[in-house]
């Protein structure tokens, strides 16, 4: 990852954690300068720290649920518990019951509680949700511009909801999201569900946002196929992204990048070298 | 050797502090212990008030139970 990439990493982690202590992101603005796996382990470690303070009384919470309707429950996690005790419920449920309950709350409470929320700690209750209930919750999240949220669930969905999801977000939700996304390993899997005519969209919005080290950065992480689709879109874009790639290129120094376009668009080396040429 | 700060973070997050936060200064370390102080006591504090108003929601033959369960 380029030294660029590597701070916006460290923005987006910034925001994660921000999000965990309740703080704004301006805050711990003085935290960007450490390297993103450093903020990763900090935050995990803020997370357990957090999870673990109420174990005992929120363990109690959920097996005195047990006594209640899921209807009921859902009364009370929205109108009682709110979004963040909810949030540290979740996981402690029985899932068949959490999925119940989390059936009869509104998609914004919902939107709520997954910002709150750690996925690890309720992968099984999310993994089992409706895909329809993700694509509405999703939905939210895209209209808030939740990126950071988004991009902690996708492992944690089933193919069907990541498909109910992609299918509530625009194309710059979708570069957004996958450039934060917590596993990278999971953005192959994420791109192959989009439909066909998609990842042509995705490049058309990192052209109208500005947003090329997001796209150029997601090169490394998909699957040749993918990044065939993704460097042919580019060029049919047209002069100006074309430009705006490189510019982003020289920039960045993405010398890696540059070998992943050349795979599919051989003239991305002799640009480069001509525009090297006009800068001496 | 640890710095004051770092030591006070290092304890409230039980030892598990990265290597690399060593890099901010005192007053960052300061203040970033102060943020995880103030998110447990946030949390301990919605658990508290949480407790009574789910109990308001619970039909009266159930409280008994339900209070029994969450001590």
């Amino acid at each position: 990852m380029s030294r660029a990439a590597d701070l916006l990493q460290a923005h987006a982690e910034v925001m994660k954690l921000a999000r965990l202590l309740g703080r704004e992101p301006e805050e711990l603005a003085y935290l960007e300068q450490l390297p993103p796996d450093d903020l990763l382990a900090l935050r995990d470690s803020v997370t357990e720290t957090l999870y673990d303070a109420h174990g005992g009384s929120l363990g109690r919470l959920a097996a005195a649920s047990r006594l209640l309707p899921a209807g009921l429950t859902a009364t009370i996690g929205q109108r009682a518990f709110g979004p963040l005790l909810s949030a540290r419920l979740a996981g402690l449920l029985d899932t068949d019951k959490a999925v119940d309950v989390a059936g009869r709350l509104p998609p914004p409470f919902l939107a709520d509680v997954a910002v709150e929320l750690d996925p690890r700690r309720a992968s099984d209750l999310i993994a089992s949700m409706a895909p329809a209930l993700i694509g509405r919750v999703t939905a939210e999240l895209v209209a808030r511009r939740e990126y950071v949220t988004m991009g902690r669930f996708v492992g944690h969905l089933s193919d069907a909801a990541i498909v109910a999801a992609l299918a509530a977000m625009d194309d710059e939700a979708v570069l957004q999201t996958a450039f934060v996304i917590e596993d990278r390993s999971q953005l192959s899997r994420l791109f192959a569900k989009l439909p066909k005519d998609r990842p042509a969209g995705v490049v058309a919005a990192a052209a109208a946002e500005g947003l090329w080290l997001e796209a150029l950065d997601l090169l490394n992480h998909l699957h040749t196929r993918q990044r065939k689709e993704m460097v042919l879109a580019a060029r049919a874009l047209g002069e100006p992204a074309r430009e705006a790639i490189l510019d982003t290129i020289i920039a960045h120094d993405l010398a890696d990048e540059v070998g992943l376009i050349a795979e599919h668009d051989d003239s991305i080396a002799e640009r480069l070298a001509q525009r090297q040429r006009q800068k001496t | 050797m640890a710095s004051d700060a770092f030591t006070a973070l290092s304890a409230q997050l039980r030892g598990h502090v990265p290597d690399g936060l060593r890099e901010l200064s005192e007053a960052e370390l300061s203040e970033l212990a102060a943020a995880v102080a103030a998110a447990r006591h946030r949390q301990a504090a919605a658990l508290a008030e949480a407790g009574e108003r789910a109990l308001s929601h619970i039909p009266r033959l159930l409280r008994g139970p339900v209070k029994r369960i969450v001590g």
